[in-house]
């Protein structure tokens, strides 16, 4: 038998297996239509009703809930749980039952109601309009132009001749639809992002309890990320309380990584800086940015040392800012733009890799003071006096920097480096607009 | 001291000059520059519209161009004389030939090749990392005429930069000067020249760091600051130079091309015979004294203005179209000459006209005579080949036509220059309508959905107000030639066009012009491949054989008809502003329909004219002159001035405008929306009129009425023209009207009217229509005897949508071969392919063949391509249940697949459903009076919003008993522009207006009903 999409074949997407099949008159499916660019999430929450779920892209998701209708105390109750999660996400949705895969997707996006018997599932499906099955605009033109308008007229039509015209794809997604041929359909598996979430028999505020559990998650993390053969860089942790909201902190490697002690080592720092304003009742934690991993070749002769050395930068650095926060530890880099102030800036991501990526900058940035005040200090009488003991004296010409109107921060600016009676070097500039004289950098 | 600019880039350094060269001319006569130099990097395009400015103010304008070569150098290049000027024309060209469109490539060696024999100045623009070297070669080259030019632009290092610059000049042996790299008249352009070089980069402004400019230093500087920035003796020599520069566009002379001149005779001769020639075939019984009276003075005239090459050239063009069957017709100042009618150039006849060939063709005004030709829309390539393999591309080009930023595309262009998210830029750019004109409002921004509070946004709108009308590229002339004795490239710069072997030059029609070259107009126009196929089809039909001058004169009952506006399909006078005019002003002769094609435009309606006209013919106001010069300028038109050339004239004899004036007041005319520089010419019009004893009220309504003729005045010798093809046109209509759709379907697309509209006029006019039959049909619709042996109009298989000319000819080949037996036969006799096939079915073209529409498209998506082995086997099959096609469904697929129906029009089937909401018939409200209130509806045909109707929009809505025109005013489409924009099936609550026949419902609201036609596809023609 043919597997009925190309998708099935897609990494992260396997086969349903035929163990896992019910027989088909047994089968329910509920098909859910919803707008949302985080189908995959929703997907991934669906899997806590049952295994069997399917995406049906960009706006479709089945789930074969037969199974879990005893579990969960019948449909009603299950499209209950569905409509309390998809609400939480404020996302408008609507969600109806079949007995057979594609007919629940039709029926849902024609806004239908649940069918429970392949009789009346039939008659229900014929009347829907042809548009349900969303079939190439070329197709449905053409069954319009036969005078075609619902599903029902396409079965009035010979079987053979049908498929001819049209194509045996589309008389296949009838005979699905209709239940008359099994829907083998890829079952959706995770894979852009790892959730966990442990609760608590009780709630707990103690430290050592937290990180045993942070523990046990990175563990399960560090094991699945291994079987997708990927790595993670990100990872979100929520300490859930009684009462109140959710406390969040983020940890954001330097390298993503898929080992456990790259993982917990810094997190274990950062939880015992984090700030919790009730005791946890549960702990959960996403893997973010999964991606594939990078097999590191062991190098047989060179560079060990450079290796070893490097890898324990990483991990001071890593150390460092689980003590510190990640803005508490960045680089520098020198950025191409004409505003002195924004020439720095600050590198709190991949902050050890950018040694090697230089970029064009100023040709006179090496004539600007090393250290730039953070913000310009205006420079009056008084402090000319009291600090630098009288006024300044120009050592070059005005530099114009009119630049900036794009983000609210345009400069009209004449630049000068100056020297103070006690023979400092400053860097100095006139605006051009208010004509007001300010410090903005003392040259060492 | 003062101080001449010497490298400065305009707009027309496309993405890079951020000012007009208006505008830098302006700013530099302000500053009290001695000169300027407009030096566009390997461009003159904009040099003329400088030059005309810099006339305003006599300031110097040093004609130049600025290079970076492959090698590195840049450079400033400025023509001092008239031979060099033709050398730096040459370099831009060899330089633009080199490269793709929009491009250059020039090497060391072409400014050798090029510049090495003339006088060329230039000016070394070293960017501080060259070597001696560069400047040793071009000193070796170009001695004496070389210097370093020194840019100082506040980097903080002005010192440092002229240190250095003064000691390689020193070492060289070259002299220093000043320029200022200028890219913007003032400092304010600064946001905008940043904007452009976030487009030329294609990167948002914020990430394009340095390759910003670090200041707004390349505007033009007082000279007050440039004196604290440059050492005295530096802004010396720009004086020096300036003084070098002797050069003046206005020096350019141009030679008409010769060889049309056979050996032993004169231009003058030559002319004279084929002029004698004509009249004799004209005349074939002598021509009439009168008429050889004007010819003997118009020759005269032309041979006093040396003008034969002209009036030879055009005439060789129109004798090539007329020996391959291109149906032509010359328009324009000179073309309505007995000269030209004796050439064949116009079937005008002078005898019909009270023609005075001054009027066209002034001796005291010495400006080229203008001719536009007119040819079949569909065969003007033919022309333009001839054009270029009689004269070599050498000497041979077409005018640019200078694109400019649009609303629309700045939006999109300036929002990706912000980082605005693409969809919202999309969404403002698709609000934007055809009739929203230059500045993109605020309210644009809400009705996009886009919150008009953003900074970023209101940015937007600012930027795209001031890019708006920027030049973005040049592109070629719809048919403006440049023909020339010798090389073009020695006058104008030219380039490569988009279109493989073409070639444009720099310049646009405005500025040929505005410098006096000839230009030969060839046009398209599709009316005359309707008349050529009109008059093939009469041939066919009645073995009879017409031409322009065979249709009969002066027919009365054809102009009975023009009267009661009975008018669609008839060219120029179709549309609905034409139709409601017509019945007020009832043509009975030739010079009405010339009036009547003149009076209908922007220019005379903005004047307020229309009115005061239709009184006076009426009898209703006298017609009265306030002195006998200015009656005899007007007289023709009742007193009222209505052609373009009657306001030239009357600024010369009531005003004392010399003809040269006259001129200048025309063109500021055509550009004072644009730069709204008319008001020069106000004090001189009053002031000349009070002098010569007019009263002030007359003068400020003559102003009044110039001013609002704007650019859309329209002459009376293109009037001319029309008129006659107005009159062809109609004559066709009025005694064949089965010809004249057909033909008119044949055309397509051209006119006011879709084929819809077509048909429901020729079924009006007692025409069969049948419709597209595979067994009858040709490509084109065609001519059938109907039963009462007069012609019916067969549709043709083009108006079935989606079928490819191809598949349908082969169609008709093998149905040539012998008639088909079914549906499969066709597909394989044909070779058609699935969409092919389908369109025929879809267009319900099959029905001699299949039962019904559905069932062809059945019978025909089941036929297979076939293969070699089962040739002739069909696979059997069962009867499909199909449903047989009802009324709606058939006129629903008529509209989809042919864009009509032939069966009841649509809204016949929803009369029931409007009556029951209270909706009235196009029929009914006929019979109702002024003032009464209506409910209607339509589908929407036409919206238009002409700029001349202070921003009415007018609607013509149809129904199965006849059309609606709907005048919405300004306020209500604004408050309703979504229904009156989107909606295909509009409703209307108004009252009726009714005029001399002529009847428009005011609309007070609109509705979308829209959704009552379902599936059923219209579209509506928007016009300005």
């Amino acid at each position: 038998m043919q597997m009925p999409q190309a998708a099935a074949h897609s990494p992260g997407l396997a086969p349903i297996p035929e163990a896992h099949e019910a027989p088909r008159d047994k089968q329910l499916w509920l098909a859910i239509q919803c707008s949302t660019p985080d189908l995959d999430s929703l997907a991934a929450w669906a899997k806590t009703i049952t295994p069997l779920v399917s995406l049906d892209a960009p706006d479709g998701l089945l789930l074969e809930v037969r199974g879990s209708l005893k579990l969960f105390g019948g449909l009603t109750a299950i499209k209950q749980k569905l409509s309390t999660e998809i609400q939480a996400r404020r996302l408008p949705f609507h969600a109806c039952a079949a007995p057979t895969a594609l007919g629940a997707l039709w029926l849902s996006r024609h806004h239908g109601d649940d069918v429970f018997s392949a009789e009346k599932l039939a008659s229900r499906l014929g009347d829907l309009p042809i548009q349900v099955t969303r079939w190439p605009e070329s197709q449905l033109q053409l069954l319009s132009d036969m005078g075609i308008r619902n599903v029902r007229d396409c079965l009035r039509l010979p079987r053979d001749g049908f498929g001819r015209r049209l194509g045996q794809r589309y008389l296949r997604d009838l005979d699905y639809a209709f239940g008359k041929r099994i829907d083998l359909r890829p079952c959706f598996e995770t894979p852009h992002q790892l959730i966990r979430k442990i609760e608590f028999a009780e709630e707990t505020a103690n430290l050592e309890v937290l990180r045993n559990v942070a523990g046990d998650i990175v563990e399960h993390f560090a094991t699945q990320l291994r079987s997708y053969q990927q790595q993670a860089q990100s990872f979100g942790v929520f300490f859930h309380h009684h009462k109140c909201a959710p406390t969040y902190t983020e940890l954001l490697l330097i390298s993503p990584a898929h080992e456990k002690h790259r993982i917990l080592e810094p997190l274990a720092a950062r939880l015992e800086r984090v700030d919790l304003p009730a005791p946890v009742t549960a702990l959960e934690m996403r893997a973010e940015q999964l991606q594939a991993m990078e097999i590191q070749m062991n190098q047989l002769f060179q560079g060990v040392d450079a290796e070893t050395d490097s890898f324990e930068l990483q991990m001071l650095v890593e150390r460092l800012r689980g003590r510190f926060g990640e803005s508490g530890v960045y680089g520098l880099k020198l950025m191409p733009e004409h505003r002195p102030e924004l020439v720095w800036v600050k590198l709190t991501d991949r902050l050890l890799h950018d040694s090697s990526e230089t970029s064009p900058v100023s040709p006179w940035a090496d004539e600007r003071p090393l250290w730039m005040l953070p913000a310009p200090v205006p420079l009056d009488d008084g402090v000319m006096r009291f600090q630098y003991g009288g006024p300044l004296r120009f050592e070059s010409e005005p530099e114009r920097i009119e630049s900036g109107w794009w983000d609210n921060r345009d400069i009209r600016r004449d630049y000068y480096s100056a020297l103070t009676a006690c023979g400092e070097k400053l860097w100095v500039y006139r605006d051009c607009l208010t004509r007001q004289w300010y410090l903005h950098g003392i040259f060492g | 001291m003062s101080y001449a600019e010497l490298h400065c880039i305009s707009n027309f350094t496309f993405l890079r000059g951020a000012s007009h060269p208006e505008e830098l001319i302006d700013r530099a006569a302000e500053l009290n520059y001695a000169g300027l130099a407009l030096t566009d990097e390997c461009s003159l395009a904009g040099i003329v519209r400088a030059h005309v400015r810099a006339k305003r103010y006599q300031l110097k304008l040093l004609v130049g161009s600025e290079f970076r070569c492959l090698d590195g150098e840049r450079l400033v290049v400025l023509a001092p004389c008239a031979a060099s000027y033709a050398a730096l024309c040459q370099l831009i060209s060899a330089a633009r030939r080199a490269a793709a469109k929009g491009d250059y490539r020039a090497h060391r060696q072409d400014l050798e090749r090029h510049l090495g024999g003339s006088q060329c100045l230039l000016l070394w623009l070293p960017d501080g990392t060259e070597d001696l070297q560069t400047g040793a070669w071009l000193k070796e080259r170009f001695a004496g005429r070389l210097w370093l030019a020194v840019e100082l632009l506040a980097d903080g290092r002005q010192r440092e930069t002229y240190a250095h610059y003064r000691d390689m000049a020193k070492s060289l042996g070259i002299s220093l000067v000043a320029s200022g790299n200028v890219h913007m008249h003032c400092r304010e352009r600064r946001m905008l020249q940043d904007t452009l070089t976030a487009i030329r980069h294609k990167t948002p402004v914020k990430e394009l760091g340095l390759k910003l400019y670090p200041n707004a230093e390349r505007a033009l500087r007082p000279i007050s600051e440039l004196r604290r920035i440059y050492p005295p003796q530096l802004l010396q020599e720009t004086l020096t130079i300036l003084e070098r520069c002797e050069f003046s566009l206005s020096e350019l002379r141009y030679d008409y091309p010769s060889e049309l001149v056979p050996s032993g005779e004169t231009a003058t001769s030559h002319l004279r015979l084929l002029t004698e020639q004509g009249a004799a075939w004209r005349w074939p019984r002598g021509v009439p004294d009168k008429v050889a009276r004007l010819l003997e003075h118009e020759l005269k005239l032309i041979e006093d203005l040396q003008y034969e090459p002209y009036f030879l050239t055009v005439y060789d063009i129109i004798k090539f179209a007329r020996s391959k069957g291109i149906l032509c017709q010359g328009r324009g100042s000179a073309a309505n000459s007995a000269v030209c009618y004796c050439l064949g150039i116009t079937e005008v006849d002078p005898a019909r006209m009270n023609v005075l060939m001054e009027r066209f063709i002034s001796k005291e005004r010495n400006e080229p005579p203008d001719i536009d030709v007119d040819f079949e829309h569909e065969r003007r390539e033919e022309v333009i080949q001839y054009i270029y393999e009689k004269y070599s591309r050498e000497r041979a080009a077409l005018a640019a036509t200078v694109i400019t930023y649009r609303p629309k595309s700045a939006v999109r262009d300036i929002g990706k220059a912000l980082g605005i998210a693409p969809e919202h830029t999309d969404r403002l750019a698709k609000s934007l309508q055809w009739w929203d004109g230059g500045a993109v409002r605020i309210e644009r921004l809400e009705e996009a959905g886009l919150d008009s509070a953003s900074s970023e946004l209101r940015r937007l709108l600012e930027l795209v107000e001031c890019l708006v009308g920027f030049p973005r590229h040049l592109s070629q002339h719809v048919g403006g030639f440049v023909i020339s004795e010798h090389p073009l490239s020695r006058l104008v710069p030219i380039e490569n066009a988009a279109m493989p072997e073409r070639t444009v030059i720099q310049w646009d029609k405005n500025d040929l012009e505005e410098l006096g070259l000839l230009k030969v107009d060839v046009l398209g126009l599709g009316m005359l491949s309707a008349i050529r196929r009109s008059f093939e089809l009469i041939d066919g039909f009645y073995a009879r054989k017409l031409s322009l001058a065979d249709i009969p004169a002066e027919d009365p009952v054809v102009y009975d008809m023009i009267s009661k506006a009975d008018t669609i399909g008839v060219f120029q006078i179709e549309s609905r502003a034409q139709m409601a005019m017509l019945p007020r002003l009832k043509p009975r002769n030739y010079y009405d329909l010339v009036i009547e094609v003149a009076i209908i435009r922007p220019g005379p309606i903005q004047g307020d004219m229309v009115h005061p006209y239709l009184r006076r013919r009426n009898g209703e106001e006298a017609v009265t002159y306030p002195s006998e010069e200015v009656q005899k300028v007007l007289e023709r038109t009742l007193g009222v001035p209505i052609f373009q050339e009657q306001v030239m004239q009357l600024a010369i004899v009531a005003a004392g405008f010399t003809a040269g004036e006259a001129d200048q007041l025309r063109r500021a005319m055509a550009a004072w929306r644009r730069r709204g520089d008319l008001q020069f010419f106000e004090q001189r019009l009053v002031q000349g009129m009070l002098k010569r004893g007019y009263t002030h009220e007359f003068a400020q309504r003559i102003f009044k009425q110039i001013q609002g003729f704007g650019e859309y005045g329209f002459p009376e010798s293109h009037a001319a023209s029309f008129a006659l093809l107005v009159y062809v046109s109609a004559w066709i209509k009025c005694h064949e009207p089965a010809v004249f759709f057909c033909a008119l379907l044949n055309s397509q697309p051209m006119g006011f009217y879709a084929p819809a509209q077509l048909v429901r006029a020729a079924r009006e006019h007692a025409v069969e229509v049948k419709p597209i039959d595979v067994s009858r049909s040709e490509w084109d619709s065609s001519l059938e005897v109907a039963a009462n042996s007069s012609p019916a109009i067969r549709l043709g298989l083009r108006l079935a949508k989606g079928l490819s000319k191809a598949g349908a000819l082969r169609v008709l080949a093998a149905r040539r071969v012998r008639i088909f037996d079914d549906v499969e036969d066709i597909a394989q006799r044909a070779a058609l392919d699935a969409k092919d096939l389908g369109a025929l079915a879809a267009a319900g073209a099959l029905k001699a063949y299949a039962k019904n529409r559905f069932r062809a498209r059945w019978e025909v998506a089941g036929i297979e391509k076939p293969r070699p082995l089962l040739r002739g086997t069909r696979i059997p099959e069962a009867v499909p249940m199909l449903k047989v096609p009802s009324e709606g469904q058939n006129i629903v697929a008529d509209y989809r697949h042919v864009g009509f129906s032939l069966g009841r029009h649509p809204l016949a089937l929803l009369r029931e459903h409007l009556k029951a909401a209270g909706i009235r018939a196009a029929e009914d409200i006929k019979a109702m009076r002024n003032g009464v209130h209506v409910h209607a509806a339509g589908l929407v045909i036409t919206r238009q919003r002409p700029s001349s109707a202070s921003g009415v929009t007018f609607v013509t809505l149809e129904d199965e008993t006849g059309y609606l025109n709907l005048v919405v005013w300004e306020q209500l489409a604004v408050n309703q522009r979504r229904e009156l924009l989107g909606a295909r099936l509009l409703g209307v609550k108004g009252h009726v207006q009714q005029e001399s026949g002529v009847l428009h419902i005011i609309a007070e609201r609109l509705f979308d009903h829209s959704d009552w036609l379902g599936e059923l596809v219209t579209q509506s023609r928007d016009f300005r």
